[in-house]
């Protein structure tokens, strides 16, 4: 089987059987040598056990792996060069089947939640949660090429401006998704003015700085905050109609209304619909926004600034618009976060959640809409599944790194880029 | 009579903390004319370009620019110059400096119709070609963002235009069959072309080239030169081009101004300058005695 499509398949041309094989025996061995020390010994009171055949699976899935990789990635990458200049020029099968695979992803989405668990729900409605950071991460890093490290100060933004709004202002869960994301932008318009005239590491080292602080101010403002205590965020209602097994008094609950018995599932379910409703709007909105004036002057921000300046676009608003805009959406986050949680407090913000995030954006391919998204989703849900593997979590997380940097230095997606035809009117 | 200069440059100096760059500069550019600014390297041609189009503020003089509407711009106050004494008398003045000061500079010059090619070329160079040129259009594309999200008609019609635009150029430039190729795997010729393609795209009353034959062969500098002269005659733009091919410039220029250590050597038609003697005493060397 695997033999005819070889045949069939005359790009894959560059690499023979011979060369798949000497390369995979080739990873196989230093998987071996990497994995015998880390995984093959082990220590039992003062007694060192060997478990001999556990590197030796280990390493049998990397020959398989790489002798995958060699049969399906390396085909194209061994193209010559012009010819992968030109690659762009055809249209390939994901582009001729898009809103296909586009309406089957969302259908599969949209039935999903009716078929896994309570556990695996929840992890999706992080994952979505993520999905919504990494594409608000994607258009300040990855579209405006503006390094952000302090990311997640949007997201704390968000989470307790829907927390404190409601203890203080009693803003309910559907005035403060706008109002915190507002917020949000309105803080990365802020935090724009000051580093407008910063590029690369000196960007990086402020936006550092920025969500350290925001994370310190809401640690120690016990009075305002709750410090490390945190706050309430109550679960949103669908109009009017609660999702607890009681309702409030003067409320109704969800199944009460509906006749139906009650489950905690429901709930759920219902949050997951709705977060799913908000990512693929802002996946629609990111579309579109790539393809308009203002996303195309972000990436052209990102390529040059000073020739950007020569044509007479603003780079100051560009700028702003781009963190506004990106700090907005990871306010939208923060908000679906706190109601999902219940419950924000300052652990939920640290550096490491920022660097989840941008690896998120690096991983999918800085400024590719599918890329992040389907990196999001990978990295919020492989931990999980690798639950077991809980110590060697960032040992497979930098592998991933370093391979992607080899292999896919661009990202698990390429961009694709708006294509332009003579309009049928004219000539 | 003859009509008055588009731009009037005057005593323009740029000093780099105690570096005099440029030493009271003064030039005139006629409009549809076609002036070349030469001399011997580190003469102070492209700080003078960068004064123009708004990348430096010069330290004093003046540049006066026609623009498109008839009304005359002083770039310099576009620049955001220093601070003077005055500013903090009236609140306009004030408000105006803070203003240049804030969003002034290169994007404004360019608003006002003086528009730049650069040295090293400077392309988005991942972005398609036509998506540079469309970059450029922004005084002509709807800049809203709702209406572009909602794709109104108004949008639409705005996008179509602007395309239609972009092919046009392409078109001038013998580049339609690059139109969705990533600016940065052109060759080296047509990034040229597709950098002053890109440049027209905002329709500039003055267009400054930067050496925009360097790297070119003969063949293609002589495109080029044919290209500067139907953009001069076709579309009625002006053109300011620093070069050190001599035969292109003997060949299109109208105007000839010599730049030597940051000073105006000699200013006039091509052939004159040409011969002029402290001109070839710049570039050669003074003649030995006896």
């Amino acid at each position: 089987m695997m033999a005819i499509r070889d045949g069939g398949e005359p790009e894959g041309g560059g690499l023979t059987w011979a060369t798949r094989l000497r390369d995979a025996a080739l990873t196989g061995v230093i998987a071996l040598l990497l994995f015998a020390p880390l995984t093959g010994v082990t220590l039992t009171g003062y007694a060192l056990e060997g478990h001999w055949q556990r590197p030796l699976w280990l390493a049998a899935g990397v020959v398989v792996g790489r002798l995958l990789i060699g049969l399906f990635l390396e085909a194209r990458r061994a193209r010559p060069p012009v010819e992968s200049a030109q690659a762009s020029e055809k249209v390939g099968w994901i582009d001729r089947n898009r809103p296909f695979i586009l309406g089957l992803a969302l259908a599969c989405a949209l039935i999903l939640p009716w078929f896994i668990g309570k556990y695996w729900l929840n992890v999706a409605i992080l994952a979505l949660i993520y999905v919504l950071l990494a594409l608000g991460l994607n258009i300040v890093v990855g579209l405006a090429g503006l390094l952000d490290l302090g990311f997640v100060a949007f997201y704390a933004v968000g989470a307790y401006g829907y927390a404190l709004g409601f203890k203080y202002l009693g803003l309910s869960f559907w005035l403060a998704l706008p109002s915190a994301a507002l917020l949000a932008g309105l803080c990365g318009i802020l935090l724009g003015f000051p580093v407008l005239r910063m590029h690369g590491d000196y960007l990086a080292i402020v936006t550092l700085g920025f969500g350290e602080i925001v994370r310190l101010v809401l640690n120690n403002w016990m009075e305002l905050t709750g410090g490390p205590n945190g706050v309430r965020a109550p679960f949103p209602s669908l109009f009017g109609l609660e999702f607890g097994r009681r309702a409030q008094p003067g409320h109704t609950t969800f199944h009460e209304f509906f006749q139906i018995p009650y489950s905690s599932e429901t709930r759920d379910i219902f949050f997951y619909l709705l977060l799913l409703m908000v990512v693929a709007g802002m996946i629609f909105v990111v579309r579109r926004l790539r393809r308009m004036p203002l996303g195309r002057n972000w990436e052209a921000l990102r390529e040059d600034e000073i020739a950007c300046r020569s044509l007479g676009i603003q780079p100051v608003t560009v700028k702003l618009s781009a963190f506004g805009l990106g700090a907005m959406t990871g306010g939208l986050g923060g908000v679906f976060f706190a109601a999902s949680q219940g419950f924000v407090n300052p652990t939920s913000f640290t550096f490491m959640e920022s660097a989840h995030i941008l690896a998120m954006v690096i991983l999918g391919g800085m400024g590719s809409t599918g890329g992040v998204i389907i990196a999001a989703v990978i990295l919020t849900v492989l931990p999980e599944v690798l639950r077991d593997f809980a110590e060697y979590r960032g040992l497979a997380f930098g592998m991933a790194m370093v391979g992607m940097m080899i292999w896919r230095p661009r990202g698990l997606m390429g961009i694709r880029r708006a294509r332009f035809h003579r309009s049928e009117v004219g000539r | 009579m003859r009509p008055p200069p588009l731009l009037r440059v005057r005593d323009l100096t740029m000093r780099f903390g105690g570096v005099v760059a440029l030493n009271r500069v003064g030039f005139e550019v006629a409009p549809g004319s076609v002036t070349a600014l030469i001399g011997p390297n580190g003469a102070g041609k492209t700080t003078v370009f960068n004064c123009l189009t708004g990348f430096y503020a010069p330290s004093a003089g003046e540049m006066r620019f026609h623009a498109p509407d008839g009304v005359e711009v002083a770039l310099h106050d576009l620049l955001g110059g220093p601070w003077r004494g005055a500013d903090f008398a009236s609140p306009a003045a004030f408000g105006w400096r803070l203003y240049y000061k804030m969003f002034g500079g290169a994007a404004l010059a360019a608003r006002a119709g003086v528009v730049r090619t650069f040295q090293n070329i400077r392309l988005f160079r991942e972005m398609t070609v036509m998506e540079n040129l469309l970059v450029a259009q922004r005084a002509w594309v709807n800049n809203g963002i709702l209406s572009g999200l909602l794709a109104t008609p108004a949008y639409r019609r705005a996008e179509a235009e602007a395309i239609e635009r972009a092919w046009h150029w392409l078109d001038f430039f013998r580049l339609a069959d690059d139109g969705n190729r990533l600016a940065g795997s052109l060759p080296y010729g047509r990034q040229r072309r597709l950098e002053i393609a890109r440049a027209m795209c905002v329709e500039p009353r003055l267009l400054c080239l930067d050496e925009p034959a360097a790297g070119l062969n003969p063949s293609e500098t002589h495109e080029l030169a044919e290209w500067i002269l139907a953009l001069r005659r076709g579309h009625g733009v002006t053109v300011c081009l620093i070069e050190h091919d001599m035969g292109l410039v003997m060949e299109i220029s109208d105007h000839v101004v010599v730049l030597d250590h940051g000073q105006v050597l000699v200013a006039g038609r091509p052939e004159v300058v040409r011969d002029d003697p402290a001109v070839l005493e710049a570039y050669l060397g003074a003649p030995e005695e006896g």
